[in-house]
């Protein structure tokens, strides 16, 4: 094999930890393309477009908002699915390959490893999120509003399959078993999604409880809070039709106007950031990969 | 790199399919079939109802098949989800979590629905579960349809009071985009609980919350038809006549000729109100309009001691 070095065009990967990245990501997108994920994307559009005239069937009045709603939700979750066996299973072939050896014994940082699997990933993500946004906006009205919820819907997928990627290298690099890793993703982010439920009961005891009892739950539950994945609110099918992009909501989505959007940015950023930097200190520390 | 290039192989290396033993391939032909002719046998028969004699009668009434009403009790009643449960299953998505609500409600048979006895002050499940499932799905049309078009017609007179008194509900927070299961609220008024008085309330505030808004012209009229077959059938109570008597004496105050009669009939609070109406501008289209203006003049000249040419019976 060629070493990894000798690849190197672009500036961009001039940088100590960027050096070979850029061809381990290349690397990524193939095995994803060979692994016929483009004909898997147009099948989970068909299923969408299929399931959605079932839904539109069965409905007596609301069809296309119901269908579209429905379809988003069902959407979500394939997606994750999909995004989080390409991740794991990719990560753990990898290893059963040893290839993973062969790449970290080469003359570059282990970062490169990582951030070269992370950029191939994150593509595969955007095209996964590309290709759900194009089924619903088949489904979906064709106004603009339509179109523009639609956008924001794709975006809000977009940012949650980034995390899906960065939750399953963690636990696939951790865990080291393909099963238990995506058991532990599907957790943190079923977690993630419930927690404001969770949280909300545990603001309202029942009055049976002992109060030391529900104060330490509410403790408990606000720990747990902040490693769980801030998922609760991206991607909602409420976005599509009960809370529609209008310019009322542009002219408050700014950030300097909206603290609530720009608390929701930095803590998805910054959670992104702390599994990253979390995974890579796993990395580091391994003897072997 | 050597996992794709593995992966590209294995597709092209395929053995033939002579090199697989016909006891293999014979086994799973047999175990289809067998698998197959398991599952059409314990395929639940569909059993249909035959069919009912042919009657001879031709007479209209012979002709009308009553509507089987579902009874109370007659199913189990339905429990449904509570707001809680259902966020959860729908890992805290409101918007599919109130349409899974709505839609497990449009599935259940009406008789686990109608389950409130008239009379009964018990809470009904399906209000507090309708409503719920509006807070989450705020767009959503399925609450008002499901209250007024699927249940409000079969349930029980509470309950479809009930039902009614929601839809009006929300009808007042959206008049836009909720009058037509408004306007549907007063015909099961109207026909269904022929409750005249309610009727003519709900049609009063569906014709003054749609004022200028883009709905058809005959939404306006259901108050007006209402007070028609109030006045003809002599149900109006103290309050309302003496309402409708006001009313009439503003609309004749400038078409009746001075010494006329001082107490005009209540005929002109109609005359009123389709005066209104077309002064309005809600109404456009011609034949919409020819109609009104021929009851205009009828409303005008009645003629109480001869009922054969009262507005009603020669609508």
């Amino acid at each position: 094999m060629t070493p990894p070095h000798t690849w190197v065009a672009h500036p961009f990967t001039q940088h100590r930890w960027l050096r070979g990245a850029w061809p381990l990501a290349r690397y990524t997108l193939l095995e994803a393309l060979r692994m016929r994920l483009v004909a898997l994307l147009l099948a989970m559009i068909a299923v969408a477009l299929a399931a959605s005239a079932f839904i539109g069937a069965a409905t007596i009045t609301d069809s296309q908002a119901t269908q579209t709603v429905i379809v988003a939700a069902g959407l979500r979750l394939t997606t994750t699915l999909l995004v989080l066996l390409l991740t794991v299973q990719g990560i753990d072939r990898e290893r059963a390959d040893r290839s993973i050896s062969l790449w970290l014994a080469m003359p570059i940082p282990r970062a490169a490893w990582y951030l070269g699997r992370l950029l191939g990933l994150t593509l595969i993500a955007s095209m996964v999120a590309a290709a759900a946004g194009i089924a619903l906006w088949l489904i979906h009205d064709s106004d603009a509003q339509a179109l523009a919820s639609t956008l924001r819907w794709a975006l809000g997928l977009l940012a949650e399959l980034w995390l899906v990627v960065l939750l399953a290298m963690f636990f696939a690099n951790t865990l080291r078993a393909p099963a238990l890793a995506s058991c532990a993703v599907l957790f943190a982010l079923g977690l993630g999604r419930i927690m404001p439920l969770l949280l909300d009961a545990a603001a309202s005891p029942s009055l049976d409880q002992p109060q030391w009892l529900s104060q330490l739950i509410a403790a408990l539950l606000m720990v747990i809070d902040l490693v769980v994945p801030p998922v609760a609110t991206l991607a909602s099918s409420g976005w599509l039709i009960d809370e529609p992009v209008s310019a009322a909501w542009v002219q408050t989505m700014t950030v300097s106007a909206n603290p609530a959007l720009a608390s929701q940015l930095a803590s998805v950023l910054g959670y992104a950031l702390a599994v990253a930097c979390a995974t890579l200190v796993d990395l580091y520390r391994r003897d072997q990969a | 790199m050597i996992a794709t290039s593995r992966m590209t192989s294995a597709r092209h290396q395929q053995r033939p399919w002579s090199s697989v033993p016909r006891v293999v391939l014979l086994g799973l032909l047999l175990s289809l079939a067998v698998s197959a002719v398991g599952r059409l046998a314990l395929r639940t028969p569909v059993t249909r109802p035959t069919a009912e004699p042919q009657t001879s009668s031709t007479t209209p009434a012979a002709m009308i098949v009553p509507m089987p009403v579902p009874t109370a009790g007659a199913a189990s009643a339905y429990t449904p989800l509570s707001r809680q449960t259902a966020l959860l299953w729908s890992l805290n998505d409101p918007s599919l979590a109130g349409r899974w609500m709505l839609l497990q409600w449009q599935a259940q048979p009406l008789a686990a629905i109608i389950g409130v006895a008239p009379g009964s002050n018990a809470p009904s499940p399906l209000l507090a579960s309708l409503s719920a499932a509006a807070q989450l799905a705020p767009r959503s049309n399925y609450p008002d349809l499901l209250a007024t078009r699927l249940f409000a017609e079969h349930s029980a007179d509470l309950q479809a009071r009930a039902l009614l008194a929601f839809a009006a509900e929300r009808f007042d927070h959206d008049p836009a985009q909720r009058w037509r299961w408004m306007a549907h609220a007063v015909f099961v008024a109207r026909h269904r609980l022929q409750d005249l008085r309610l009727a003519q309330t709900l049609a009063k505030q569906l014709r003054e919350r749609t004022q200028g808004l883009a709905v058809p012209p005959w939404v306006a009229t259901q108050e007006l038809l209402i007070i028609e077959q109030r006045l003809t059938a002599g149900t109006l109570s103290a309050d309302s006549t003496r309402q409708l008597a006001a009313l009439a004496r503003r609309a004749s105050a400038s078409s009746v000729a001075p010494g006329a009669d001082a107490s005009p009939p209540l005929w002109h609070a109609a005359a009123a109100l389709t005066v209104d109406l077309l002064e309005s501008g809600a109404v456009t289209d011609p034949a919409e309009l020819r109609f009104l203006a021929g009851k205009l003049q009828q409303y005008q000249q009645p003629s109480s001691e001869n009922p054969s040419q009262s507005p009603s019976q020669s609508r």
